[in-house]
């Protein structure tokens, strides 16, 4: 999930140098396409969500003082950016129950994933994704987005470590669930064999 | 707990499989155009009057504040015709507002509306900006 970051030139974006720019947006568009993908679950929604985003970085990199992780702040601003979104929309999604998977299931699930090609894996996962609730998936994105750095995420979120990292339990629980769901008994069983 | 760890390994494991997603090949095109147009069809605010006849307004009224000052009550002594003018005026007003009588809460309540209108004229001047803008 990590990309190289060739550091875009602040002042000149500040300045209105539209040249440096797209190199910022080239360097972080997947991210941010991502997150508003994961979020908003239809690509339409994502791309409009995705370039709002840039325009609000554009317009206000001169408050960008240097204190936080150029990617924390531009993170920050397509998160709320698709939160605002969700407000707009009023959509409400089935929170999952956080139902307990024991270390055996957990087990079986992960000898049917291995068991299963790339693809057909990927296809699954990005499913799964697409059925948690808009906070949890984003939520799981920003922390792989910040390699792991639970303190750097929870800057994002703009919430306390201790509550992002209860949430981030909670999200991945519910990703677990729902992996489990897809991968139906029999599904396990037979992959599980291979 | 041993079931959290391995689940978590495991989520950590596919998170990290999966590749990011791709928006369309001209997104970053799209974004430069938008903001260029935002950047030329920024609004820029001029004043109905301009700034060298406020100045002339205002050292008007200070000269004309100054001239009425400088009588103080021997105004109609003079016997100029602006003096003379300006006495019977503050004495015709000030005859006319006390027909009138205000009750504080009215005043306060004049006070709070003109308080009021000047805020939201501000918010309303900043929300058709925005929108004017984006």
């Amino acid at each position: 999930m990590k990309q190289t970051v060739n550091q875009p030139n602040i002042a000149a974006i500040a300045n209105g140098d539209s040249q440096e720019f797209s190199k910022l947006v080239e360097t972080y568009k997947h991210m941010v396409f991502t997150l508003a993908m994961r979020t908003l679950k239809t690509r339409e929604e994502a791309e409009e969500v995705a370039q709002d985003t840039f325009v609000k970085v554009f317009k206000s990199i001169k408050h960008f003082k240097g204190d936080a992780k150029l990617s924390s702040w531009i993170y920050r601003i397509a998160y709320n950016t698709c939160l605002d979104r969700l407000k707009k929309q009023k959509k409400e999604m089935q929170n999952r129950p956080m139902d307990e998977i024991n270390a055996f299931e957990v087990a079986e699930m992960q000898n049917a994933l291995s068991g299963m090609i790339q693809q057909e894996r990927l296809e699954l996962i990005k499913k799964c994704i697409a059925q948690l609730l808009p906070t949890d998936a984003a939520l799981l994105t920003l922390f792989y987005f910040e390699d792991k750095n639970l303190n750097e995420m929870a800057e994002v979120l703009e919430m306390n470590a201790n509550t992002a990292k209860v949430k981030l339990h909670r999200a991945r629980t519910r990703l677990g669930v729902i992996i489990k769901e897809q991968l139906e008994p029999e599904t396990i069983g037979s992959y599980g064999q291979g | 707990m041993d079931k959290d760890k391995n689940l978590e390994k495991l989520i950590d494991q596919l998170m990290q499989e999966v590749p990011l997603e791709a928006p369309s090949i001209d997104f970053t095109a799209k974004v430069v155009e938008k903001v260029e147009n935002a950047a030329v069809s920024k609004v820029k605010y001029k004043s109905l009057i301009s700034w060298k006849a406020m100045v002339f307004v205002m050292a008007g009224l200070a000269l004309s504040l100054w001239y009425a000052g400088s009588w103080n009550g021997s105004l109609a002594q003079d016997g100029s015709h602006l003096a003379t003018y300006l006495n019977t005026a503050g004495s015709w007003a000030s005859q006319f507002l006390s027909q009138f009588q205000f009750s504080k809460s009215f005043s306060y309540s004049i006070a709070a509306i003109g308080a009021m209108i000047c805020f939201q004229s501000l918010l309303l001047k900043r929300y058709f900006t925005n929108r004017l803008v984006s």
